[in-house]
């Protein structure tokens, strides 16, 4: 095992910067509480330098290290200015007015804490290569959103959700524990190199298949992917912005590298031309892709609230990334690579979700109770232009990227699912995506009306502007992302599709079994190649 | 490099409107958009016109064997910012930069609120425009054309008339979601190009045709249909043109100029360029349905614009009916027949825009576009009446204006298309006299319904809405700065109809690459049988191909 | 394919000097070095640019009036000047500029040429010499008739459209090739449009201007698919080329060969357009409306020069035609019946513009008539003679209607030759009757004669009976050109100023009103240009009979003509005409040796005969017992005796209800249904299209409850679901 800690660098920096928060956050001097989210941005940028000379792994995705992980990182880095006070400014505020201090009530080390412990766990799904390490990154990705979710707010509404995230969390990772149990079961191994190779050598048998199915249906809920998604818009509502935006990201990210190592252990090296999954896995995969987006973008229409309307988004823009899992590593040297496809389209998204989160994080209004609350409808965003020109030019920047809008940054997200889908011959698909898109078109070109060219009316009162201004840093480091990734669209690409590629030890031996065992088949690889 | 300035000059001008005060918006935007022009007529300078079939200002030269593009973007999938022009496209952004400063002439006193987001949103469209055209990499032809919608959206949102936000969002989903499927079209073809070069990618257009071409019968028959759902609501073709009158009725005066003149033509364009090269095989099969289809646009659409009584709508009808000629030329698959539509695109461009211009002049002054309030108004405005019974005539196809040309060749190239053969196979084009007969009873049916128009709007008793109340700053008739917009327009008219030789030598050699490709794919790949794949044509493809 | 596109570029790059050297070059051998003659249709187009610039800067005086007397007044000596130095000299090509010009390149050889060159043989100079000439008398006459509209610049714009129509018409007759022909062909029918419409706030004008317009392009349809079909099948659009190709296919039709369906159809196509243009059955709809132009524009426009363009057509391409003799037969009875019809019509109308429109129609059907029994030269002469006498009896009826306020009613004018001043008007109408109705040694007469005995010679499908109907309209047509002289011009003095003022300005007219009332109304006779343009006129329909007895060989000066043209190489493939040579009419056939069985020598008496019937009829029912104008008792009597004939002839036998319910209101039915259509079921599937998302959503909504118990069983029954999915599926 000790050997594996040479692998994880950026976990282990993210680590210690965990530990310095949750000291520094109980630190009586206001001062040094404030310090604890500069330390959490210094984990991050160290775990971001770090991913770059961390070495090879020999897991499913041996070259995944800078690629993923300095994308977490990075992403998290740009969500953190959003988090940014998020938690506890009403006890700080309480403070400076000269209150007493109470380390009891004070909860923002624990929150940077939580906040690194997820990211951690997103990192370390990325090199494990065996299941119980995956069940554990996963939960460590998870357990501390369910309560940051609870905390984000004061209000009851956020304690719902929280509750709701964590029993239906639990649910799933009961699902996808006992898929691990019965891969267990079948293979007599957690290693997931060895379960390729028994499931290669031995076949799959009932109990495995249902296992992997199982697996990936319970994992399927950090992804927020049907039909495990029914907790998405509830709790993306009763969480603050910012926890939401992140939500939107981390699970989703760690969700999408375990089922990309789970699928390695079945796929990509099989079938007649080497890279297909099982049909029985792939009609899932499909349908469950083309429901997601669907049942994503079809809810989203309705949503007169925002945050609820990026939600759906969410899981729509999961059934897309479906697609590229389902392509795989694709029969081209790169851009047929569906997984790079996928994990590049993640990165899109994490950068433009984040700024539609931002903007809803920056304004405020008052509620019933006249307490300023962060606004939440569609409603709200109404004139924008006139009021904060450079949020309704971030919202405008991220809606349209979400939507696909050539040139901004997700258009080369979604162009590279399209050519992987294609590529594959996943051509229903790639048009069922196409048509999404276009349904997807309508509700982001909500929010666009609604704070670009609506005008607000004489008797509505004017958005505050959160006194938070990291939030703002974020909204522009998003909008401007959108605008600016686009450049170095290629490279990262290119990064991806390189971290993406599954070991070549397992496609080397799934070669040489095919080889051995099917001639016929071998005839049809000679005249592929 | 010329035609990366005449994208960045619009750009460039957008920012500086952006950062300018409001008031000063126009005249600044009159500026930069005259100075694209300068730069598109010096471009037009450039330009050899020797060579117009041969693809210029592009360092990606296939014919030198210089394949560096201007600026890779993606590399792993060959997309890069490359620009280049043949004549097709050099008249098209002629026609682009010419359209914008006229646009913003035209919009001086319209836009009377939030001005300054007007011309930036006019700016950023005429930008796209022009890289729609100049684009000879597939992704940035898609990005510029999909990039259209936005700024479209943004104008007709918010300086349409009354229903405009339906109107906006009609437009932008039912154009966004033809395009969608068409980019799976084109990606297909892509990745077709990836197979036979063991997956390397590329999106050069032209490296792109070469790989389409190996495709199967079904293959291209997909891919057609796929194209088209993108293209044809474009253009629009007759059953999916219902957004058009609606976004023409709604979008403000230099909106539906440039909807017309110019971002129709995306949709034409991209048949000329995309759909007759990737898949002639499937345009041969099909040409007589899209023909049908186009036929059946001209008619049914013309005579819808004979009992409209808005007369914007009955505009906006007519170019369905317009553009029905336009893609019958296409399909005829001739040299007659292409010259044709892409002349036609052009001078659509000019007399519909001005036709456009001339409503909006009057709906300035009136507040109305309805023939029931309005009538007569050549006792009120003459020099509007002469401007509009003129370009009336354009459109109508009177010869010796410039809408004669385009119609009269694209209806020749159908009637002739099964009857004569050119090229090396010696095909019988897919069209013929019938298809050119029905078309051609269009003509009266637009006389029907243009001079209905101008039998109620410009003559007959005057008669002025109620409710009028004159434009507190524009004359009765048209004030010299409408006149410029115009004139232009009306010059533009008469040359292109009684001279418009130089142009159509300048487009035979591009058209004839055109058609005359199709016609030799769709001769050779006759007897291939069907679901032949591409295994053999792409092993043949790379023997030829690698230099 | 990569060999493909790279070699089309370099070849058609090779072939583009080439063609742009060729223009340039001498083409065929009638190649003209007269580039002058191009001021024919030049100068009217400079003189329409000027008024129009006039317009603009809002002109007042005459000078819109005599910069085109002036412009048409050289041209017409141009012309003359071109005549008798090349009017002998066969054929002329005088290029002016490449128009149209696609080629295939290589070594296909084809190419659509169109240029705007001039194609001058003896038929486009028997045209443009009466074109012009009558356009300059006529601009002459308007500079007073249209004086009215000085103030309103209406003067000015009417001036440029009328030189602008002269230009076209040059167009039309002079063109080298169809598709310049096309143009001149639809610029004539703008400038009709645009010239009928002119007093444009009467609805009747604007009516009537969309009507001829619009009726023309059916017929333009058809010369449109006619040039076409022509192109596909002889390569070419060019006349030189067109005929040298039609030579060849009567050598091969003399040799006893077929002729295509193809080359048939293409006569059978420009016959429609020749029908429109000239306003024959079924499409003579517009020409009685047209009226509603000034009166100059209907004696230069819609009776002496545009309506024979057909006729023109026709002439032009009757070597095409001969090799379809169905065609020639449809011509034939088309134009005989027409000319009935528009007779029959003609009888009864009251007001007089309209019944010289009638007239005119019915005389074109008589120059179809004779086209389709072959006689060029009379069809042509009658055009001729047609052209002079038909505009002095327009302007006549101009100079009764610029002097009566517009009034045209012939009920309530009488006795015009007893005022004062009306001397000549009086007789130029007389004149003008008199050769109308074939008075004997008047133009009409003779030119009328040469194509009613054709009738009888020619053999083809009931060309016999079309003799006789022909001669019967003659009758009529002596019967209402006298009707309109003795009713109008004889009688008791008596006349009541229209309320229908012609002037399109609604302040003058009330002016006019206030200053004289219908009481004191004072007809103000025509002044000198009127007068002058009058006088021309009867010498020159009087003079128009001088070239039947020039030239004898020919059949007369225009026979000549006719004969050098290309009108004159005929071949017919199955007509027994007893000739090769068509065109010389009557002279080539095998006529017999006595009186009885030479046509053309009884046919003068018969006709002459029938002339004085019509005339003595009219005499006896509009000039015996006549007290006042508004009745004759005769006539009146004779009305009641035949009441239902005769209320269909002044309802136009309701042909125009008849194309309302058949045509305009079915058409105008389908186009709201379409525009329903395409509301409801083309857009709203649209609509239903984009509305589908949206109840999806609805009837997903239900799921998302809120609920945790609710939730947990959904994502519990999802899991069951797939998996028992996927355990079916292995």
């Amino acid at each position: 095992m000790i050997e594996k800690l040479a692998q994880l660098h950026p976990e282990i920096a993210l680590f210690a910067a965990t530990c310095i928060v949750m000291v520094l956050g109980l630190a009586k001097s206001s001062f040094w509480r404030g310090m604890s989210v500069w330390v959490t941005g210094l984990g991050l940028v160290a775990a971001l330098v770090l991913s770059f000379f961390s070495p090879q792994t020999d897991g499913m995705l041996p070259n995944s290290l800078p690629y993923l992980k300095a994308m977490i990182a990075a992403i998290g880095l740009m969500i953190l200015p959003l988090m940014g006070g998020t938690v506890d400014r009403w006890y700080e505020r309480t403070v400076g007015r000269g209150a007493s201090f109470d380390p009891l009530r004070v909860t923002r080390g624990e929150f940077y804490a939580f906040y690194l412990l997820s990211l951690m766990g997103v990192m370390l799904c990325v090199t494990a290569d065996d299941l119980i390490w995956l069940f554990l990154a996963l939960e460590l990705t998870s357990l501390p959103t369910y309560i940051m979710v609870a905390m984000s707010t004061p209000r009851l509404r956020s304690q719902e959700a929280g509750v709701k995230y964590f029993f239906l969390g639990a649910l799933s990772a009961a699902t996808f524990l006992y898929g691990f149990a019965m891969l267990y079961g079948a293979t007599g191994t957690t290693q997931l190199q060895d379960i390729a190779i028994h499931f290669r050598t031995e076949g799959m048998g009932l109990i495995g298949t249902l296992g992997l199915v199982m697996a990936l249906i319970g994992v399927s809920f950090k992804i927020a992917a049907a039909p495990m998604h029914f907790y998405t818009p509830d709790v993306y509502q009763g969480a603050a912005s910012p926890v939401s935006a992140f939500l939107a990201f981390a699970p989703k990210a760690a969700g999408f590298v375990v089922m990309i190592q789970l699928l390695s252990t079945v796929g990509w090296g099989w079938g007649e031309h080497g890279i297909a999954l099982p049909e029985a896995l792939r009609i899932t995969l499909w349908v469950i892709a083309a429901i997601t987006m669907t049942f994503g973008n079809v809810l989203a229409l309705l949503q007169s609230n925002a945050k609820r309307m990026l939600a759906y988004s969410s899981i729509a823009h999961s059934g897309y990334m479906l697609v590229g899992l389902l392509v795989g590593p694709g029969q081209g040297p790169i851009a047929g690579n569906g997984l790079g496809a996928a994990m590049f389209y993640l990165l899109c998204y994490g950068v433009m979700n984040l700024g539609a989160f931002a903007v809803l994080a920056c304004l405020e209004k008052r509620d019933e109770h006249g307490e300023l609350v962060e606004i939440e409808t569609v409603e709200d965003l109404r004139g924008l232009h006139a009021a904060r020109p450079g949020l309704a030019w971030a919202m405008t920047l991220c809606a349209l990227s979400l939507l696909g809008m050539p040139p901004l940054l997700g258009f080369w997200g979604k162009l590279g699912l399209f050519t992987s889908g294609i590529s594959a011959g996943e051509i229903g698909l790639v048009v069922i995506m196409g048509l999404n898109s276009a349904v997807a078109a309508f509700y982001y070109l909500r929010l666009v009306r609604a704070v670009m060219l609506d005008t607000r009316d004489e008797d509505m009162d004017r958005p505050a502007l959160t006194d938070m201004f990291g939030r703002r840093v974020a909204a522009g480091l998003s909008a401007v992302g959108v605008l600016v990734v686009v450049i170095w669209a290629g490279q990262l690409q290119a990064a991806s599709d390189h971290a993406t590629e599954v070991n070549p030890r397992i496609r080397q031996f799934n070669e040489r079994v095919v080889e051995a065992e099917e001639t016929p088949v071998i005839e049809s690889i000679a005249r592929n190649d | 490099m010329t035609l990366l300035v005449l994208i960045l000059i619009p750009l460039a001008g957008a920012l500086v409107v952006g950062l300018s005060p409001e008031r000063q918006a126009k005249w600044i935007a009159l500026a930069w958009t005259s100075l694209a022009l300068g730069a598109a007529i010096f471009a037009a300078f450039m330009f050899d016109w020797a060579n117009p079939g041969v693809i210029q200002f592009s360092p990606k030269n296939h014919a030198s064997g210089d394949l560096t593009p201007l600026l890779p973007l993606v590399p792993s999938l060959g997309i890069s910012i490359s620009l280049g022009a043949d004549s097709v496209s050099m008249f098209l952004i002629l026609l682009t930069t010419l359209l914008g400063p006229l646009c913003v002439l035209g919009s001086f006193t319209a836009i009377t609120e939030r001005v300054k987001t007007f011309y930036v949103w006019l700016l950023i469209l005429q930008a796209a425009m022009t890289g729609v055209f100049a684009a000879r990499d597939l992704i940035l032809f898609y990005v510029c054309f999909e990039f259209t919608l936005a700024p479209m959206f943004v104008l007709i949102s918010l300086y349409g008339s009354t229903n405009r936000r339906y109107a906006a969002i009609k437009f932008f989903l039912y154009t966004f979601t033809g395009s969608m499927i068409a980019l799976a079209g084109l990606v297909y073809v892509a990745w077709v190009y990836s197979t036979i070069h063991n997956g390397a990618w590329s999106f050069d257009i032209a490296d792109m045709q070469h790989a389409a071409l190996t495709m199967s019968r079904t293959e291209q028959t997909w891919v057609l249909f796929a194209l088209l759902a993108g293209f044809a609501v474009k253009v629009p073709l007759f059953p999916v043109h219902t957004w058009l009158p609606l976004a023409h009725t709604e979008a403000p005066t230099a909106g539906s100029v440039l909807l017309a003149g110019v971002l129709l033509k995306l949709g034409t364009y991209g048949i000329f360029r995309f759909v007759l090269p990737f898949v002639p095989l499937a345009v041969a099969e099909y040409a007589s349905l899209i023909a049908i289809i186009s036929i059946i646009g001209i008619l049914y659409a013309g005579f819808i614009c004979w009992v409209q009584t808005d007369v914007k709508k009955l505009v906006a009808y007519s170019s369905v009916s317009h553009l029905g000629f336009c893609v019958l030329g296409l399909v005829a698959l001739n040299m007659v027949g292409g010259a044709g539509s892409v002349m036609y695109m052009i001078n659509h461009g000019l007399s519909t825009g001005a036709l456009f211009f001339c409503i909006g002049m009057m709906y300035e002054r009136y507040h109305t576009r309805s023939m029931n309030e309005v009538g007569g108004l050549a006792r009120r405005m003459p020099v509007w009446s002469f401007f509009m019974v003129f370009f009336t005539m354009a459109s109508v196809g009177l010869p010796g204006l410039n809408g004669f040309v385009g119609e009269f060749m694209a209806l020749l190239g159908t009637f002739q298309s099964g009857a004569r053969t050119i090229g090396a196979g010696g095909t019988h084009g897919p069209l013929g006299p019938w298809f050119a007969a029905v078309a051609a009873t269009g003509m009266i049916v637009a006389a029907m319904y243009l001079l209905y128009m101008v039998g109620r709007v410009v003559f007959g008793p005057l008669k002025e809405p109620d409710h009028h109340h004159a434009h507190e700053t524009l004359p009765a008739d048209l004030n010299a700065r409408e006149i410029t917009v115009l004139a232009p327009l009306a010059v533009l008219c008469v040359v292109l109809g009684v001279y418009p030789s130089p142009m159509l030598r300048a487009l035979e050699a591009p058209v004839a690459t055109t058609i005359a490709a199709a016609r030799e794919a769709s001769s050779r790949m006759a007897p291939v049988p069907m679901d032949s794949g591409h295994a053999e044509v792409a092993l043949i493809h790379d023997g030829e191909a690698s230099r | 394919m990569i060999s493909v596109m790279q070699t089309i570029p370099a070849t058609l790059a090779s072939h583009a000097p080439a063609a742009a050297g060729a223009a340039h070059a001498p083409t065929a051998p009638g190649d003209s070095s007269a580039i002058w003659l191009i001021l024919i249709p030049l100068l009217p187009l400079v003189s329409s640019i000027l008024c129009g610039i006039y317009r603009a800067w809002g002109v007042t005086s005459k000078l819109p009036g005599y910069t085109t007397v002036l412009a048409l007044a050289v041209s017409f000596i141009v012309t003359l000047t071109g005549y008798l130095s090349f009017g002998g000299a066969g054929v002329q090509i005088v290029h002016g500029f490449q128009w149209l010009n696609i080629s295939w390149g290589e070594a296909h050889g084809q190419s659509l040429t169109a240029n705007f060159s001039l194609y001058i043989d003896s038929l486009t100079w028997l045209w443009m010499l009466f074109v012009t000439g009558l356009a300059t008398l006529i601009a002459l006459y308007s500079t007073e008739y249209m004086s009215e509209d000085q103030k309103n610049g209406g003067y000015a714009r009417y001036f440029s459209f009328f030189s602008l129509f002269v230009f076209a018409m040059s167009c039309l007759v002079m063109g080298d090739n169809l598709l310049l022909l096309y143009l001149g062909w639809e610029g004539v029918g703008l400038c009709s449009y645009l010239l009928i419409g002119y007093y444009y706030t009467k609805p009747a004008a604007v009516a009537a201007a969309k009507k001829a317009f619009i009726v023309n392009r059916i017929g333009d349809l058809g010369l449109a698919l006619g040039m076409m079909l022509a192109f596909v099948e002889f390569g070419s659009l060019e006349f030189s080329e067109i005929f040298a190709r039609v030579a060849e296919i009567q050598a091969t039709v003399a040799a006893g060969g077929h002729v295509s369906w193809q080359i048939e159809a293409i006569p059978l196509l420009l016959m429609v357009g020749a029908f429109g243009k000239s306003a024959q059955l079924p499409l003579y709809v517009w020409l009685p409306d047209a009226m509603e132009g000034p009166t100059p524009v209907s004696a230069l426009i819609h009776a002496a020069t545009m309506v024979t363009a057909g006729v023109y057509l026709i002439a032009r391409f009757l070597p095409l035609f001969a090799l379809n003799p169905t065609s020639l037969a449809i011509v034939a009875w088309v134009g005989g019946l027409t000319a009935l019809l528009a007779a029959t019509i003609g009888m009864s109308q009251f007001d007089i513009k309209r019944v010289m429109a009638y007239s005119t129609v019915s005389q074109l059907g008589y120059m179809f008539l004779g086209l389709g029994v072959l006689t060029a030269t009379g069809a042509a002469y009658h055009v001729f003679t047609h052209a002079f006498f038909k505009a002095t009896l327009f302007l006549s009826c101009g100079a009764v209607m610029h002097g009566f306020a517009g009034q045209l009613d012939l009920r309530k004018l009488s006795g015009l030759r007893k005022l004062k001043g009306w001397g000549i008007v009086t007789l130029a109408m007389l004149v003008g009757c008199l050769c109308l109705a074939g008075f004997p040694f008047t133009s009409g007469f003779f030119s009328k004669d040469m194509i009613l005995a054709e009738a009888f010679v020619t053999q083809g499908p009931g060309y016999q009976a079309l003799g006789i109907l022909a001669l019967i309209t003659a009758g009529m047509t002596a019967y209402y050109s006298f009707r309109v002289f003795f009713r109008v011009f004889c009688g008791p003095v008596e006349f009541h100023p229209s309320d229908d003022h012609h002037g399109d300005s609604e302040e003058e007219h009330e002016a006019h009103e206030d200053a004289e009332g219908h009481h004191g109304f004072h007809p103000h006779a025509p002044g000198w240009a009127i007068n002058l343009v009058l006088m021309v006129l009867i010498v020159g329909s009087l003079a128009a009979a001088i070239p039947y007895f020039v030239d004898k060989e020919n059949h007369g000066w225009v026979g000549g003509l006719v004969h050098d043209s290309t009108a004159g190489h005929l071949v017919l493939p199955t007509v027994a005409h007893g000739a090769e040579d068509a065109a010389h009419g009557a002279e080539a056939v095998a006529h017999g040796e006595g009186f009885w069985s030479d046509p053309h020598k009884w046919m003068y008496y018969v006709s002459g005969t029938i002339g004085f019937i019509g005339i003595g009829l009219a005499w006896l029912i509009h000039m015996t017992r006549r007290t006042e104008a508004a009745t004759a008792p005769i006539a009146d009597g004779l009305k009641n005796a035949m009441r239902p004939v005769s209320t269909w002839c002044e309802r136009k036998w309701y042909v125009d209800e008849f194309y309302d319910i058949i045509f305009r209101y079915p058409l105008k039915i389908l186009s709201h249904l379409f525009y329903l259509l395409d509301q409801l079921l083309v857009d709203g599937l649209v609509n239903f299209a984009g509305a589908v998302p949206r109840m999806l959503g609805r009837s997903l909504r239900p799921s998302q409850n809120g609920l945790l118990q609710s939730y947990a069983v959904g994502m519990g029954g999802g899991v069951a679901v797939i998996l028992f999915i996927v355990w079916i599926l292995l």
